[in-house]
């Protein structure tokens, strides 16, 4: 999966508009980068990849970015 | 001595906190997402001096009054429950008196919450089978409103009070079910679904404060904390290979399984493991939306309600799958014979 695939899969997830995400932001600028979202990320992860990612990782992640390092196995540049 | 569900009953509590009353408490939500998120539109809450056994007397009187056994007959009595009257005595004992069982009955009481109902029918088929009963009565019933902090909207959005009577008794058929029963234990997540004080471990705090924890979580200690990203993961990590495995035991292929009852936990999660799972919606009863995530109730609430409306209807093999606090899970197919 290519990383602007996963943006748009994670916008669907968490109902943003396509295109809000671009790889660069921060979760704290992101609306609905909340504890709902959360769970939408965890059942996108699972869905696409059949994996689940530590919670204690995803807290951890302050950007978009890091999420991507989260899930570097399965994203292509 | 195969043990059949003869009857099922449930009782809701008069208390409601509804969508729109959540709104108006906690601002940033709206009913509409509320129900969208959880799929459920109301809770039903224990009024005040209301206990779990009150509903479960009344779920089981109600049961025994149907005329199906007459109370005398009635030999085993297990009370699946988080909300005991008393640290002891059992409160089954106290079911026994109020519901008028004969003294010759077996009452206990079993702690599981969200898994309690599969292990409750486990230990019955184990009752039943061995012929040490042959007509027990099996009721689950939690008022976890009680547990829940005022502020916390994320576990007052879930919960609802209820309780559940099933009967069961030795039946006709001979077809193996129920069963196989698949069960799981993995402590390491008590953590995540827990009321830390308030038993003999840690004594009751002082005040009712809450702060929050270094994941932005609100945490009190005498009140339910629920992590739900982890019990998430926990999920996503048993309940497909516990499938699995019960599929394999019975020797039966996904398809051929008419019914699909799981712990209703949340519409979110639910419908998440129904498309990992592949099973048609059809097939896959969501049914919390009038009385929110019961505890060890929901499943025979689910399956009451899936019989009234005409989804599950005499001769389903149906599968049970029960997993939340503890982590406790626990997986078993049955035939509806009503």
């Amino acid at each position: 999966m290519t990383r602007p695939e996963f943006h748009r899969l994670l916008e669907t997830e968490i109902g943003l508009s396509p295109g809000t995400i671009q790889g660069q932001e921060l979760l704290k600028d992101i609306p609905k980068w909340d504890s709902l979202a959360v769970l939408s990320f965890i059942a996108l992860v699972d869905t696409q990849f059949r994996t689940q990612v530590s919670v204690d990782d995803i807290t951890a992640c302050k950007s978009i970015a890091d999420l991507e390092r989260l899930l570097a196995a399965h994203l292509s540049t | 001595m195969n043990p059949s569900i003869q009857a099922i009953e449930f009782e809701l509590p008069t208390g409601v906190l509804t969508n729109q009353d959540l709104a108006a408490e906690f601002s940033g939500w709206t009913a509409e997402q509320i129900q969208s998120k959880t799929g459920i539109e109301q809770r039903r809450i224990a009024v005040p001096g209301e206990m779990a056994s009150d509903l479960a007397f009344r779920a089981a009187d109600r049961l025994l009054g149907r005329g199906v056994i007459p109370r005398d007959d009635v030999d085993a009595l297990l009370y699946c429950t988080q909300s005991p009257d008393y640290f002891l005595p059992t409160t089954a004992c106290l079911l026994q008196d109020r519901l008028g069982l004969p003294t010759t009955v077996a009452a206990l009481d079993f702690n599981l919450g969200c898994s309690g109902y599969v292990y409750g029918l486990g230990l019955a088929t184990g009752l039943i089978r061995s012929g040490q009963a042959r007509n027990l009565l099996l009721i689950t019933a939690d008022t976890y409103s009680r547990f829940l902090h005022p502020a916390d909207r994320s576990t007052r959005t879930i919960f609802g009070d209820a309780a559940a009577a099933t009967l069961l008794r030795v039946g006709a058929d001979e077809d193996g079910l129920p069963g196989p029963f698949v069960y799981g234990t993995d402590g390491r997540g008590a953590p995540n679904l827990i009321v830390p004080a308030g038993g003999l471990r840690q004594p009751r705090a002082e005040g009712d404060g809450m702060v929050t924890d270094k994941n932005g979580n609100p945490r009190s200690e005498n009140h339910l904390f629920m992590n739900g990203p982890e019990i998430f993961n926990f999920t996503l990590r048993v309940v497909p290979s516990t499938v699995e495995t019960l599929l394999a035991k019975s020797g039966l292929r996904l398809d051929q399984v008419d019914l699909f009852v799981f712990h209703q936990a949340n519409r979110f999660m639910l419908e998440h493991l129904r498309k990992r799972l592949n099973i048609p919606s059809e097939k896959f009863v969501i049914s919390m939306q009038d009385c929110g995530n019961t505890v060890s109730s929901s499943i025979p609430i689910a399956l009451a309600t899936a019989a009234r409306v005409g989804q599950l209807v005499r001769g389903m093999k149906v599968m049970l799958l029960g997993f939340g606090v503890g982590y406790s899970w626990g997986g078993t197919i049955i035939r509806w014979t009503q």
